[in-house]
C-alpha cells in the first residue's frame, strides 16, 4: 500500500484552516513581489527550468555520475527501486547498528515512504525535529504543507498541546516561549540520537554532494551530531554542476521566501574526513518509485519540481480546502499532478486532477516553469480513458456530434432556447429577468448555492440572422 | 555521451549592484537584513579586540584557527556554551551569506549549538556572487571538503500562526566582524 | 477593417447582449464586423473535462469557419483565445498540416479589449456606466486573460476612459473567482466558497458593482450575489463601454 495516498481527495472547503492559509498565502505573495524586485525574474526561471530539465534529460548518467563521486568521498550509496524499499533499507541500516533513537530532519520524501511508520514498527524512535513537523507527530496529525507543515493550526492548539507535554501553562501569544520549549526538547534529540536521517534539496554530480537548506538548523544538527547520516532523495533531485547547483540555490529560498539565500545552507560530502568530527558514516538512499517511469511523458517536467512550495501559496483551491484534503503526501498543484502521475493513476488519486479551477496560478508562480496547469489537463484526459465516467463520456460524444456541425449546434441552441425554457421555467421559480434558482441536472449542482441564468429566447446568432439577413 | 546545453548568459548578480558601494557594503546591507550584525575593524588586532568586548565573560565554544587565540575568558563544551566564536571563509554580497569549511580544529557543534555566535572573516574572503563564494569555498574540488556550511543571518521559524522567530535550533544571535588589511 | 466576430458558444446562447455591444463597439470603432454563420464553440469544455478527442473534433469546426477568410477574429473575452492559441497546441501536436493553420488562426484571434488596445491602438474609447453615476467599482481579472493571454492592461485601459463610475482596488483581484468551467459543477461548495472571497472583497473595498469580461466568471458571481441578496452588480465591461446614454 503506498504511503504517497492515504485516503481519495476531499473536495471541500474547510473554513477553520481557511484564515491560516490565507495569512500564509498573502505573506507569501508580498515575499514574491519582492522577489521580483531583486532579479531578473523571468530570465533565472528560465535559466532554472534549464537546469532542472538538464537533470531530468540526463538522468541516468547524472544518477550514475552522482554515486560515483559519493562512494569516491566515503559514502556509501543504496537504491530503492520503490518505496517499501527505501523504507526496509533505512530500517535495515538503523538495525544493522542498535539504533534506538533517531532524529529525523524534515523530508518529503520520507513522509512519501512512510519512514516514520516503518521504524516505529521496527522499534526505533524517529522523532521529528522541525518546529512544525514535531509538533504535528505530537499531535498525530499530519503535516499539510511542503514548507509549513504546521499552517493548519492555531498558536492556541501548540499551547495547548505544549502543555500537555511538560505539565506547564503556556500563553498562546508567548510565541518565543512555544519556540524556546521545543528548542529544550529537540536539542536533548540531537545531542543523542545515533543516527540523523535528513532529506535533500538537490545533489550536484560533479562533486557528489548533498545540499540541504533549511531555515531552522535542525538540519545541520541532524546531518552533524549523530554519528551516522542517512539521506533520502528522490532521484531527481540530481542536478550536474556546481552552476546550475549554485542558480537554484538561490532560486529556491527567492520563490518560497523571496531571498535569495535561506537561513542555513549544508553541503555534504561524504562522511567527516581530515579532522571533521562528523558523522563516520553517510548513506544515501536514492528513492525511484515511479520517477523513471514519468520521463519521456508529458508529465516529465512534474520532475523538475524543486519542492519550494510556492504553487501551494498560489492556488486558491489549496487555500480553500487546506493540504489534507488532498489525501497524499504531496499536496497544492504539484501534488495534483505527481501523486496520480507517480501512482499511474490508480483509483484513489484519480480525482485529484479535479482539485483545480485550471485558473493558471500555480504554472505563473512556479520557479522552474512547470506546466502545472497544461499537466492537470493531461491527466483528467488520462483517468477518463482509463476509467470511463459513462454517462459524462455520452455527454460529451453527442456534444461532440452535434457542435462539430452548425446545423447541429443551432438545434441545441433551439432546444435550450425553446423547449428547454419552457422546461427550466416550469421547475423552476423564475426571478423574471431571466434568472432562475432552481435548474435541472446536471445543472442542479449549480443552483444549490447560485441563480443561473436561462439560455437566451433568442441567441446571438438568430438575432444577427434577423437584423443583417 | 550528451554535452549538457550551454548555460544562458545571465547578468550574474542577484541584485541591481549598487553604485558607490563595495562588496564588502553590499554583503553588510544583505546581511543586515537578515537580522544578522556586522562590524568593521581595521585590523585583526582590532577585531579580535572587538570580539573580547563583545564576549566579556561570557563562556566560549571557539574553533582553533589562529585568529581566534586568547580571545575567551571563560571556554566550556559546545552544547553549555553561551557563545561560539568562529572564523569563516567567505562571505557573499549578493545573497547576504556567510561561509565556512569544517575541518580539524572546526568541530561542527561549537558552529551551530550555542546561542550566540561571534564570527571573525577576513575583508579578502568577500566575493560577489555564490558562484564565487562556493568555488572559494572548495565546492568545486575533487574532493570538496566534506562538510560546508553557508548561513544567512539567525536561524528562524514561522511554524507557528507565521509569526517569525529567531534562533530556533542554530544560533539566535549572530555578530560578524569584518577586518581589513593582510596580516 | 474588417474583423470575423467569434461569439462564443456561451454568449450566444445565455449572454447574447454581450454579443450585440461588442458587434455596436468594434462598428462605432470603424470596423466592419462579419459573422460567420458555420461557428460553434472553440471545444474547451470537452478539453478541460479529459476529452481531448471529442474537443478536437469541434476545435475542427472552429478552424475551418475561421480558415475561410485572413481576417482578425475577435472574440468578447479570452478564455476560448487562450483556447486557440495554447489548447490547439495539444489537440493538433500529431497532425503538422492542421497545426499549422491552428497557429496561423491564433495569430490573429484576440480577445476584445486585446485588440481594441493593442490592434486598433485605441487606450480608451469613452463610455459610461450603465447605472448611478459615481458607482464604485471592482474589476475581476479573467484568469486566462490575465495569466493565459498576458492581458493585465488592456481592459483597464478601457474601463479607465468610461464615465459614471471609479475604480476602486481590491485585494488580489487576479484571483480565480471559482467559475473554472465544469468545477463549477463538480466541486461546487469550493467554487462557491471562492465565489464568495471574490464578493466579499469587493464589497469590503466599497464596491457596487464588478466588472469583468468572462461571462463565465460573470454568470457565477452574478448568481451567487443574486442568491446572497447582495447590493452588487454584475457587468462586462462591454456594457460600460456604450456611448452616453444609449444603453
Amino acid at each position: 500500500m503506498s504511503h504517497r495516498v492515504l485516503h481519495p481527495p476531499r473536495a471541500e472547503p474547510a473554513p477553520a484552516i481557511t484564515v491560516n492559509l490565507h495569512r500564509a498565502a498573502g505573506n507569501w505573495a508580498a515575499k514574491r513581489a519582492s522577489a521580483r524586485q531583486l532579479v531578473d525574474w523571468e530570465a533565472w526561471r528560465e535559466e532554472a527550468r534549464r537546469v532542472r530539465a538538464d537533470a531530468v534529460a540526463h538522468l541516468p548518467e547524472l544518477i550514475e555520475r552522482l554515486e560515483e563521486r559519493v562512494r569516491a568521498a566515503g559514502g556509501e550509496v543504496h537504491h530503492a527501486a520503490t518505496a517499501e524499499e527505501a523504507a526496509a533499507i533505512i530500517v535495515g541500516l538503523c538495525r544493522a547498528r542498535g539504533t534506538r533513537s533517531v532524529a529525523k530532519a524534515k523530508s518529503m520524501t520520507a513522509e512519501e515512504i512512510g519512514l516514520n511508520e516503518a521504524l516505529e514498527l521496527a522499534g526505533v524512535e524517529a522523532v521529528e525535529t522541525d518546529l512544525g513537523e514535531y509538533i504535528v507527530q505530537q499531535l498525530g496529525d499530519r503535516p499539510s504543507h511542503i514548507l509549513a507543515p504546521a499552517v493548519h493550526l492555531s498558536a492556541a492548539q501548540v499551547a495547548e498541546l505544549f502543555g500537555r507535554l511538560s505539565g506547564e501553562a503556556f500563553d498562546p501569544e508567548d510565541t518565543a516561549a512555544l519556540v524556546a520549549y521545543a528548542r529544550g526538547v529537540l536539542r536533548e534529540r540531537f545531542l543523542t540520537a545515533d543516527v540523523g536521517i535528513t532529506g535533500v534539496n538537490m545533489a550536484v554530480a560533479e562533486t557528489g554532494s548533498l545540499v540541504l537548506i533549511e531555515s531552522e538548523g535542525n538540519i545541520r544538527l541532524s546531518a552533524s551530531l549523530p554519528r551516522t547520516h542517512i539521506a533520502l532523495m528522490g532521484i531527481e533531485k540530481v542536478v550536474r554542476d556546481w552552476t546550475g547547483a549554485a542558480h537554484l540555490m538561490q532560486m529556491l529560498p527567492l520563490a518560497s521566501h523571496g531571498r535569495p539565500a535561506a537561513a542555513s545552507t549544508s553541503i555534504v560530502t561524504g562522511p567527516a574526513r581530515d579532522g571533521d568530527d562528523g558523522p563516520g558514516e553517510l548513506h544515501l538512499v536514492l528513492l525511484d518509485a515511479g520517477r523513471s517511469a514519468i520521463r519521456g511523458t508529458d508529465l516529465e517536467e512534474a520532475l523538475q519540481c524543486i519542492r519550494c512550495g510556492a504553487c501551494l501559496y498560489a492556488c486558491p483551491v489549496y487555500r480553500q480546502v487546506g493540504g489534507h484534503a488532498y489525501g497524499s503526501s504531496y499536496s497544492g498543484p504539484i501534488g495534483a499532478v505527481i501523486t496520480p502521475a507517480l501512482e499511474r493513476s490508480s483509483p484513489e488519486t484519480a480525482q485529484l486532477p479535479w482539485m483545480s479551477s485550471l485558473c493558471g496560478a500555480c504554472a505563473e508562480a512556479c520557479p522552474v516553469k512547470i506546466p502545472l496547469d497544461d499537466q492537470l489537463v493531461t491527466l483528467r484526459a488520462a483517468a477518463q480513458a482509463r476509467d470511463p465516467h459513462r454517462g459524462e463520456a455520452a455527454l460529451f460524444e453527442a456534444w461532440a456530434r452535434l457542435w462539430s456541425r452548425p446545423a447541429g449546434y443551432r438545434a441545441t441552441a433551439r432546444t435550450a432556447g425553446k423547449a428547454l425554457g419552457p422546461l427550466w421555467r416550469k421547475a423552476a421559480r423564475a426571478s423574471g429577468d431571466g434568472w432562475t434558482a432552481r435548474a435541472p441536472f446536471p445543472f442542479d449542482g449549480w443552483t444549490s448555492t447560485r441563480d443561473v441564468r436561462s439560455p437566451a429566447g433568442e441567441p446571438f446568432h438568430e438575432r444577427w440572422s434577423k437584423r443583417r439577413g | 555521451m550528451d554535452e549538457a546545453s550551454p548555460p544562458v548568459p545571465l547578468e550574474g548578480r542577484a541584485a541591481q549592484p549598487r553604485p558607490g558601494l563595495d562588496l564588502v557594503d553590499e554583503w553588510r546591507a544583505r546581511w543586515e537584513e537578515l537580522d544578522g550584525r556586522a562590524h568593521r575593524a581595521e585590523s585583526l588586532e582590532e577585531a579580535r579586540a572587538m570580539a573580547r568586548e563583545m564576549i566579556g565573560a561570557a563562556t566560549v565554544a571557539r574553533w582553533h584557527d589562529a585568529p581566534l587565540e586568547d580571545i575567551a575568558q571563560a571556554q566550556a563544551p559546545a552544547p553549555e556554551a553561551e557563545v561560539s566564536l568562529l572564523v569563516a571563509d567567505v562571505a557573499v554580497a549578493d545573497t547576504g551569506q556567510v561561509g565556512w569549511a569544517h575541518g580539524a580544529g572546526r568541530p561542527r557543534g561549537a558552529g551551530v549549538l550555542p546561542s550566540r555566535q561571534v564570527i571573525l572573516l577576513c575583508e579578502d574572503g568577500v566575493v560577489a556572487s555564490l558562484a564565487d563564494g562556493l568555488t572559494r569555498l572548495g565546492a568545486t574540488a575533487a574532493p570538496p571538503p566534506s562538510s560546508l556550511v553557508l548561513i544567512a543571518g539567525p536561524s528562524r521559524t514561522a511554524d507557528i500562526e507565521q509569526r517569525v522567530i529567531r534562533g530556533v535550533h542554530a544560533p539566535r544571535e549572530i555578530d560578524v566582524i569584518v577586518y581589513g588589511g593582510i596580516e | 477593417m474588417r474583423v470575423q466576430l467569434f461569439v462564443t458558444c456561451l454568449v450566444d446562447l445565455v449572454y447574447p447582449e454581450v454579443g450585440e455591444r461588442t458587434v455596436a463597439l468594434l462598428e462605432r470603432l470603424g470596423c466592419e464586423v462579419a459573422f460567420p454563420a458555420g461557428q460553434t464553440c472553440c471545444g474547451q469544455p470537452a478539453l478541460n473535462s479529459g476529452y481531448p478527442e471529442q474537443a478536437r473534433r469541434v476545435a475542427d469546426r472552429f478552424l475551418d469557419t475561421f480558415a475561410a477568410s485572413s481576417d482578425p477574429v475577435v472574440a468578447p473575452f479570452g478564455s476560448c483565445v487562450h483556447m486557440v492559441r495554447h489548447g490547439y497546441e495539444r489537440l493538433y501536436a500529431d497532425d503538422p498540416g492542421r497545426l499549422t493553420i491552428a497557429r496561423e488562426i491564433g495569430g490573429r484571434t484576440h480577445s476584445l479589449p486585446g485588440f481594441v488596445v493593442e490592434v486598433l491602438g485605441r487606450e480608451e474609447v469613452g463610455g459610461r456606466y450603465p447605472g448611478e453615476a459615481g458607482t464604485p467599482v471592482a474589476y475581476h481579472h479573467e484568469c486566462h486573460m490575465l495569466r493565459g493571454l498576458g492581458e493585465a492592461a488592456p481592459p483597464l485601459s478601457l474601463l479607465g476612459g468610461v464615465r459614471g463610475c471609479t475604480l476602486v482596488e481590491t485585494e488580489r483581484a487576479d484571483q480565480c473567482c471559482g467559475f473554472g468551467g465544469t468545477f463549477a459543477l463538480k466541486l461546487a461548495q469550493v467554487s462557491t466558497a471562492m465565489a464568495d472571497e471574490k464578493l466579499d472583497r469587493a464589497i469590503a473595498a466599497g464596491a457596487r458593482a464588478i466588472v469583468s469580461t468572462d461571462v463565465g466568471c460573470l454568470m457565477h458571481l452574478d448568481g451567487r450575489a443574486r442568491r446572497r441578496g447582495l447590493d452588487l452588480k454584475v457587468h462586462h465591461l462591454v456594457d460600460l463601454l456604450e456611448p452616453e446614454g444609449s444603453l
